[in-house]
């Protein structure tokens, strides 16, 4: 695949929940693509739908409307299954709550990963300085080195498309450097990363730049 | 990293909530099994003392005159051939526990003292075919007479004396005196069935029958009374011998069995409500409390049934370990208890396992049950939908 066709293509997308009080349209009509090599960062307000956006990209939420192509597949057409092992292998997820394992140490918590090896593992916690806390569960670590475990997690079985949900959130300006530093590098191998993210720092890094508006 | 490893580090890493699940299904397990093993043992219990209250049945010759047999204190010499037994037996009548019996009234001399008493020829129960049952009635040794209580104060012999009386002018060694039950066999000799054929020229004849009722079969089957249907019966089998039934002792009987037999079924279905609750409401928790964790190992590639594997693998190995523990404990602690409680069945009292092994299985099956359901309807519904969403 040549770095010109779009490793995430976006068409028309918008989703509504549906809550006792009515139904919130959290956007809508969204169409965007990203490219091999590039950073597509997402802007916007809280509430503003970044994170249902990103979810929607990473195949964990169906969109009410609209399309989403991962490598020319459209993912919301795929069974529940074949979604399931897709996403495990084409795509690497930071959440914005994190989610590792609490039962977990460190180097598990990457190894979790669909085929990723221990090998692996250890070598991307040591290049984002944790290699002295393989061993360490989450609950002894601080928010920032929990972060920087979930990006390792995400980066590890080298997916094409990298989605990181605010992953300089309670960071401070190094340890962001470190990470968008990271992801920039990971881009320029050939794959593409979306970012939504408050840190104005992250646009340095962008090839692209969406702002999304409170509906 | 397989459902496995994973579920052993969720059990070592919370190690006091798994702790806490394996001991309530310990507990829970356990006061069932204890219940159930101990039940078995009541129930013998009960059995034995029902049996004891005495024969409701008696199989006399047809020839007895009701009003004179009564009036004798329950004594007739008219006999039956010893026969009338074999055709009970080889008709399955709905009896149990028959034991045949020839009374006559005899004198008995010890020394210079002689009394008029009734001896009685009595063999050991004999048990239905296909209703195997503990002899109600042991054999007396073959030549030996043991003396009712009041006949040998009259005939001057202690309890713990080794003497020999005369009956009909034929010595007898005494083999025992037995202890006063407040009857006329306190005032009777008794002897066995064969001896006293001998000893009163009566080669295969009886005078009476004891047995217990088994009629609760056939009267559910025929929808009669337990006195028609055993009445029917007897007129089918031998038209040479009547029957009495002791009501009140029937009843007696039947009361007791069915208000212990419901008490305790009426408990097994409370605790095993109790066992099924707690089992599945801690192991269905566990997969309700975790959704987020199942969202995220969804979006790291997890399948659906991996995820499920994870939870039910996690309820299965806390619940063997607890339905273990609680089984053998309960088992022990029902055996151990046995001889205070059960006075008449306490020391043969068994430990039946398949009771333990029946609770541990329906434990582990709802264990698997209540923690694949919610696991189940989590692994299958968007990540999205799950992450930090935990109850």
């Amino acid at each position: 695949m040549n770095d010109s066709t779009p490793i995430l293509q976006v068409e028309q997308l918008g989703h509504v929940y549906r809550t006792r009080n009515g139904p919130i349209n959290v956007f809508e009509n969204i169409c965007f693509s990203v490219k091999g090599s590039e950073i597509l960062v997402v802007r916007g307000e809280s509430g503003s739908g970044k994170t249902t956006l990103l979810l929607a990209c990473g195949a964990m939420q169906r969109p009410t409307l609209g399309n989403v192509l991962i490598n020319g597949s459209n993912l919301y057409e795929l069974s529940s299954s074949e979604r399931n092992r897709y996403r495990a292998v084409n795509i690497g997820y930071l959440f914005q709550t994190l989610e590792l394992v609490p039962y977990l140490n460190l180097l598990d918590n990457v190894r979790v990963s669909h085929a990723a090896s221990a090998p692996d593992a250890k070598d991307w916690l040591q290049r984002l300085g944790l290699g002295n806390r393989l061993w360490f569960k989450p609950d002894s670590l601080s928010h920032g080195q929990r972060q920087r475990a979930a990006l390792c997690r995400a980066l590890v079985h080298r997916p094409r498309l990298v989605i990181a949900d605010e992953p300089t959130g309670n960071l401070d300006e190094s340890h962001s450097q470190v990470v968008f530093q990271t992801l920039r590098e990971f881009a320029d191998r050939g794959n593409a990363v979306l970012i939504a993210t408050h840190n104005s720092a992250a646009v340095e890094y962008a090839d692209q730049v969406l702002e999304i508006e409170n509906n | 990293m397989n459902p496995f490893v994973l579920a052993t580090r969720e059990i070592l890493h919370r190690w006091k909530s798994s702790l806490m699940v394996a001991a309530i299904v310990a507990a829970v397990t356990g006061t069932l099994s204890w219940f159930l093993v101990n039940s078995a043992g009541f129930q013998s219990e009960v059995r034995r003392n029902v049996r004891d209250i005495g024969s409701n049945v008696v199989i006399l010759p047809a020839t007895v005159n009701q009003f004179e047999y009564h009036a004798a204190g329950g004594y007739s010499s008219e006999t039956m051939p010893e026969a009338t037994v074999g055709q009970l037996l080889e008709y399955k009548a709905s009896l149990n526990h028959l034991i045949p019996m020839l009374e006559r009234t005899a004198e008995c001399r010890h020394g210079n003292l002689r009394v008029q008493a009734r001896v009685v020829g009595i063999a050991a129960s004999i048990a239905m075919p296909g209703r195997p049952k503990a002899p109600m009635q042991k054999a007396i040794p073959e030549g030996k007479l043991q003396l009712g209580s009041e006949l040998a104060a009259a005939l001057n012999i202690g309890r713990d004396e080794t003497t020999t009386i005369e009956i009909n002018g034929q010595p007898m060694p005494v083999d025992r005196v037995n202890r006063s039950n407040g009857t006329w066999q306190d005032s009777a000799a008794f002897i066995d069935l064969q001896s006293a054929q001998h000893l009163f020229g009566l080669q295969h004849q009886i005078s009476r029958i004891e047995a217990i009722e088994c009629t609760s079969e056939q009267c559910k089957l025929t929808g009669l009374t337990p006195d028609v249907v055993l009445t029917n019966e007897l007129a089918r089998i031998s038209d040479g011998a009547a029957l009495y039934r002791r009501d009140q002792i029937a009843r007696a009987r039947s009361s007791v069995r069915l208000l212990s037999r419901e008490n305790l079924s009426l408990l097994q279905n409370v605790l095993w409500v109790l066992l099924a609750l707690a089992v599945a409401g801690l192991t269905g928790l566990n997969a309700l409390q975790r959704k987020s964790e199942i969202g995220v190992l969804q979006a790291v590639g997890y399948g659906h049934w991996s995820i499920v594997s994870l939870f039910v693998l996690r309820a299965a190995v806390l619940t063997v370990i607890g339905s273990l523990v609680g089984v053998v404990a309960g088992s022990f602690s029902a055996w151990w208890q046995s001889v205070p409680l059960f006075a008449k069945t306490g020391e043969k009292f068994a430990i039946d396992w398949s009771v333990g092994l029946l609770v541990g299985a329906i434990a582990v099956l709802l264990a698997v049950l209540a923690s694949s359901l919610p696991a189940m309807a989590a692994a299958w519904k968007n990540p999205a939908e799950l992450i930090g969403k935990d109850s």
